[in-house]
């Protein structure tokens, strides 16, 4: 009830994070209690996968990344466009952090090698059976079963070599593009237009093939 | 191996049906992360950002990573605000 709580408005925040010494160390640890509760608070309770850890570890995980993040906020306050309360904005760049680093730690020993070791390619997705309707359309199995040969023909055929790498670590091992694009020396923005330009071909061929965008959606969007 | 191999098959099935939703143009991860921020204050408020930004939508609806860090977001402010009340 009685806490310290300032209620700054954005042109407050800026103007205290740019002030004298004194107005800016009190709006940094303002700014930096606040979003550690945050990050605890998604740390503790959203991610099922640090729950082993306990609320020590996790606490010192939540400093550390607002550690980061305070210092990505101050260099670049000349970035805000106030389009939203400057604590959403500085919260983003403490949840970017957070999560970068977090995917770093989940994925630090996959290897994109295992894709080839494991002597899967993509256009072998025609192996998979994807689950068997459970409505009254058993016919739509095989239609799915169709287009997916057909999708992998065309990755096969229409796709780059790396456009093929990043397609199957994504699809095939669920890997985020960020941690993908860590691996082929690219950054997550350019996997991003990669994939793009992959799915973009992947669509003309399949429209080349008389199939209709809004047929392959409704057989698999409740797949 | 059966669930692995049906979670991958799900995948595959996700992957299709975004192919068939691809636009010719499309946000990228920086320009959707250039807008979370606001995309984020509008679902906390109840308003339907994708009037507002329907390509940050579209963009999400591709993007598994961007839709994590929106997910992300919200609990991280919804973490501020329960402890200030
Ligand atoms: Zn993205």
């Amino acid at each position: 009830m009685s806490e310290r709580t300032v209620e700054r408005t954005n042109d407050d925040w800026l103007a205290d994070l740019q002030g004298d010494e004194l107005q800016r160390a009190d709006a940094v640890e303002d700014l930096r209690q606040r979003l550690e509760r945050g990050v605890y608070f998604y740390l503790s309770r959203e991610r099922s996968d640090l729950s082993d850890r306990g609320e020590e570890a996790l606490t010192q995980m939540a400093q550390d990344f607002v550690q980061d993040a305070l210092l990505k906020i101050l260099d670049n306050l000349d970035t805000f466009r106030g389009e939203s309360r400057f604590t959403t904005w500085a919260s983003k760049i403490a949840t970017r952090v957070a999560i970068s680093e977090l995917r770093r730690m989940r994925y630090k020993d996959y290897s994109l090698e295992y894709l080839t070791a494991e002597g899967e390619t993509m256009p072998d997705i025609t192996s998979l059976s994807i689950a068997p309707p459970s409505g009254p359309q058993p016919e739509r199995y095989t239609e799915r079963q169709d287009v997916m040969q057909i999708v992998g023909m065309a990755i096969e055929n229409a796709l780059t070599e790396r456009q093929r790498t990043a397609l199957s670590a994504y699809v095939f091992d669920g890997v985020p593009i960020e941690e993908i694009a860590a691996r082929m020396d690219t950054n997550r923005n350019a996997l991003y237009k990669l994939l793009h330009d992959a799915r973009l071909k992947l669509k003309n061929h399949l429209e080349e093939q008389g199939l209709s965008m809004d047929y392959v959606m409704t057989l698999f969007e409740s797949a | 191996m059966g669930g692995k191999t049906q979670t991958k098959a799900n995948r595959v099935a996700n992957m299709i049906s975004k192919i068939a939703r691809t636009q010719e143009h499309e946000l990228d991860c920086e320009e959707c992360y250039e807008h979370l921020d606001h995309y984020a204050e509008m679902l906390q408020n109840g308003e339907d950002p994708s009037a507002v930004l329907p390509q940050v939508k579209e963009h999400l609806e591709m993007c598994s990573c961007c839709t994590e860090e929106l997910g992300a977001l919200i609990s991280v402010l919804e973490g501020q605000a329960e402890a200030q009340s």
